[in-house]
C-alpha cells in the first residue's frame, strides 16, 4: 500500500491557494409547473474554509438549493458566482454527494472504481489514468480511512462507509465545494460526531462544505455557518451563533 | 445426421450460422446495458410494439424488407416516447402507461397483419425465422452491430458513470439527456436487428438474459458487456447445431438455451 501522504497537496489545501468566495445573488428557482418559486431571491456569500448548514422545515427548498448549486437544476433568476466566475463554468470544482437511498447499491462496482470516477472531469472519456490519477485516488482513500475496503463491492458497505467512499470520490475529483444532501440521516451519535469532525477537517483544508441539515440542537456543533430557509425564502444567514437565535428559529419553523 | 451435413454445405447454412453469431454477440453485449440500466420491463414493452410498426410499414409501402424494418424502428421510438409523455402528463406511473400502450399497439399490429392476409408470416415476426435471412438482412445486422459495439466501447467510461448514478453524471457536466436518448435509440436498433432471428416476442430474452447471466457470474461491469456478448453468441451458435438435427425452432431454441444457462448460473452464481 502506498502512503502518498506528503507528496502532494490538495488543490484547496495548497498554502498558495487564495480563498475563494461563493456568491449567491438574488437566486430564484422553480420546478416546472410549480405555482410558487421553490427558491425565492436567496442572497448570501461565504468563503471556502467553512461548513454551512442549510436548515429549515420540510419543503423549505434545502435540497433544491443543493441541486441548483450542483447544476442538476436550472435557475429562474439571479446568479451564482465562484471566485468571481459563474459557477456552472467550473463544474469540476463542485462535487455533489448522493444520499444512500439514491444510489443503486446492486450496481457491480468496487470502492476503488467508485473513487476513480472522481477523476472523470480531469480525464474525460478517453484519456488513460496516469500515475498522478492513481496517487490522487490512493490519497483520497487514505484520508478517509477506506484504503482497506478498496476491493469491496459497494453493496457490502455500511451507510457510514458508503458516505466516506463518496467523500473520497469528491477528494479525488479535487473538488473545492462539497454538496451533501442530509448526510447525517441514519447515523448514530458517534457516527454523526465523527462525520461532523470530518467535514470540519475537510473545510479546514480549504474546501467549502454545504450540507442540508435538520437538527437545530446540534447544528452549531457540526457547522460554523447556517442558512435558514422557509418556503424558499431566506430567513437568516451567518455564523451559527448569530443566526440560530430563538427569534430566527421561531420565524423559520413556526 | 447426413441431412444436417448436407445442409451445412449449402451457402444458406453458413449465412444462418453467421447471423446467429453476430446477432447473438451484439444483443448479448447490449443486454449488459439493459440489465445495468434496469430497464428490462421497458424493453419488453417496446419489443412487442415493434409488431404494429411492421404492420403499418407493410400497409403503407407494401411487403418488403425495408418497409418492415423502418416501420419497426419508428414504432419503437414512438411507443417509448409516447408512454413517457403519457406518464409525465398524468398521475399514471410509467409502468402502467407503458403496459397499456404496448398491449394496444400489439393488438393493432396483429389485427392489421391478419387483415392483410399475412397470417402465415405473423409467426415469423413473433418468433423469428433466422433461416430465411437474406444477404441484405445480414448486412443490416452487421451495420447495427458494428455501430452498437463501437459506440458502447468508445463511450464506456461516461456510460458507466451515467448508468451508476445519472445525477452525479449531470453534476459533472455530462450531457445525460442526450446519453439517455442515444442509449434508447441504440437498444431499439438492437431489437430490430434481432427481430429476424428471434422475433418480437422472444427478442427480449436475447436482450436481457446474457447480461443477467453475467451479472450472476461477475462483479465487473466491463466484463458483463464482453461476457454477455460471448454468452449470446455461444448460445445462438450452439442452438443452430442443436435445432436442425432435432427439428426444433431455431429462435426458440436460442432463448431456451439462454434459460438453461441462466438456471445454471443462478445455481452456482453470486448470492445477495
Amino acid at each position: 500500500m502506498v502512503s502518498p501522504e506528503d507528496h502532494i497537496c490538495w488543490g484547496a489545501a495548497n498554502p498558495n491557494h487564495h480563498p475563494h468566495e461563493l456568491q449567491v445573488r438574488e437566486l430564484s428557482a422553480a420546478y416546472p409547473r410549480a405555482a410558487q418559486p421553490t427558491l425565492d431571491r436567496l442572497h448570501f456569500s461565504i468563503h471556502c474554509g467553512h461548513t454551512l448548514a442549510v436548515m429549515g422545515p420540510n419543503g423549505a427548498g434545502k435540497s433544491t438549493l443543493l441541486n441548483v448549486l450542483a447544476g442538476l437544476m436550472g435557475t429562474m433568476n439571479g446568479e451564482v458566482l465562484w471566485d468571481g466566475r459563474a459557477l456552472h463554468h467550473t463544474r469540476r470544482e463542485v462535487a455533489w454527494l448522493p444520499q444512500r437511498s439514491q444510489v443503486d447499491l446492486s450496481f457491480p462496482i468496487t470502492v476503488r472504481e467508485l473513487v476513480e470516477m472522481g477523476r472523470y472531469p480531469a480525464l474525460g472519456p478517453w484519456r488513460a489514468a496516469g500515475e498522478h490519477d492513481a496517487l490522487m485516488v490512493d490519497k483520497a482513500m487514505h484520508t478517509l480511512h477506506i484504503a482497506d475496503l478498496q476491493r469491496r463491492q459497494i453493496r457490502e458497505l455500511s451507510g457510514g462507509q458508503l458516505q466516506r467512499v463518496f467523500l473520497a470520490r469528491a477528494l479525488a475529483q479535487e473538488a473545492h465545494i462539497l454538496l451533501l444532501d442530509e448526510p447525517f440521516t441514519g447515523l448514530d451519535a458517534p457516527g454523526a460526531g465523527a462525520l461532523g469532525e470530518l467535514l470540519g477537517e475537510l473545510a479546514h483544508e480549504g474546501r467549502l462544505v454545504i450540507a442540508s441539515y435538520h437538527d437545530v440542537d446540534h447544528a452549531a456543533s457540526y457547522f460554523d455557518y447556517a442558512l435558514l430557509l422557509r418556503k424558499g425564502k431566506q430567513m437568516g444567514f451567518g455564523p451559527c451563533a448569530q443566526t440560530l437565535t430563538r427569534e430566527n428559529l421561531q420565524c423559520t419553523y413556526s | 445426421m447426413k441431412d444436417f451435413l448436407q445442409y451445412l454445405a449449402e451457402p444458406i447454412a453458413l449465412r444462418t450460422l453467421w447471423a446467429c453469431a453476430v446477432i447473438g454477440f451484439v444483443d448479448g453485449y447490449v443486454s449488459a446495458l439493459v440489465v445495468l440500466r434496469r430497464s428490462s420491463l421497458q424493453i419488453g414493452a417496446v419489443s412487442c410494439a415493434l409488431l404494429p410498426g411492421i404492420a403499418v410499414g407493410i400497409l403503407l409501402f407494401g411487403l418488403g424488407q425495408w418497409s418492415a424494418l423502418a416501420g419497426a424502428v419508428v414504432a419503437g421510438l414512438l411507443v417509448g416516447l409516447s408512454s413517457l409523455f403519457v406518464a409525465r402528463s398524468t398521475v399514471l406511473h410509467h409502468d402502467a402507461a407503458l403496459s397499456i400502450i404496448h398491449s394496444a399497439a400489439f393488438a393493432l399490429g396483429y389485427v392489421i397483419l391478419v387483415r392483410l392476409g399475412l397470417q402465415q408470416r405473423v409467426d415469423d415476426w413473433l418468433f423469428g425465422n433466422i433461416m430465411s435471412m437474406s444477404f441484405a438482412d445480414l448486412c443490416i445486422a452487421y451495420g447495427i452491430g458494428a455501430t452498437a459495439l463501437l459506440g458502447l466501447t468508445l463511450f464506456q467510461r461516461p456510460l458507466l458513470l451515467w448508468l451508476f448514478d445519472a445525477r452525479t453524471a449531470t453534476s459533472l457536466g455530462l450531457p445525460t439527456r442526450g446519453i439517455s436518448y442515444a442509449v434508447y435509440a441504440l437498444i431499439v436498433m438492437a431489437l430490430v436487428s434481432s427481430l429476424q432471428a428471434v422475433g418480437a416476442l422472444l427478442t427480449l430474452g436475447l436482450l436481457v438474459a446474457p447480461g443477467g447471466i453475467m451479472r450472476l457470474l461477475s462483479n465487473r461491469a466491463s466484463t458483463m458487456f464482453w461476457g454477455g456478448g460471448c454468452i449470446g453468441a455461444g448460445c445462438s451458435v450452439l442452438a443452430f447445431f442443436i435445432s436442425y438435427p432435432l427439428n426444433l425452432h431455431l429462435g426458440a431454441t436460442i432463448i431456451l438455451l439462454l434459460g438453461v444457462v441462466f438456471c445454471v448460473a443462478w445455481f452456482f452464481g453470486k448470492r445477495k
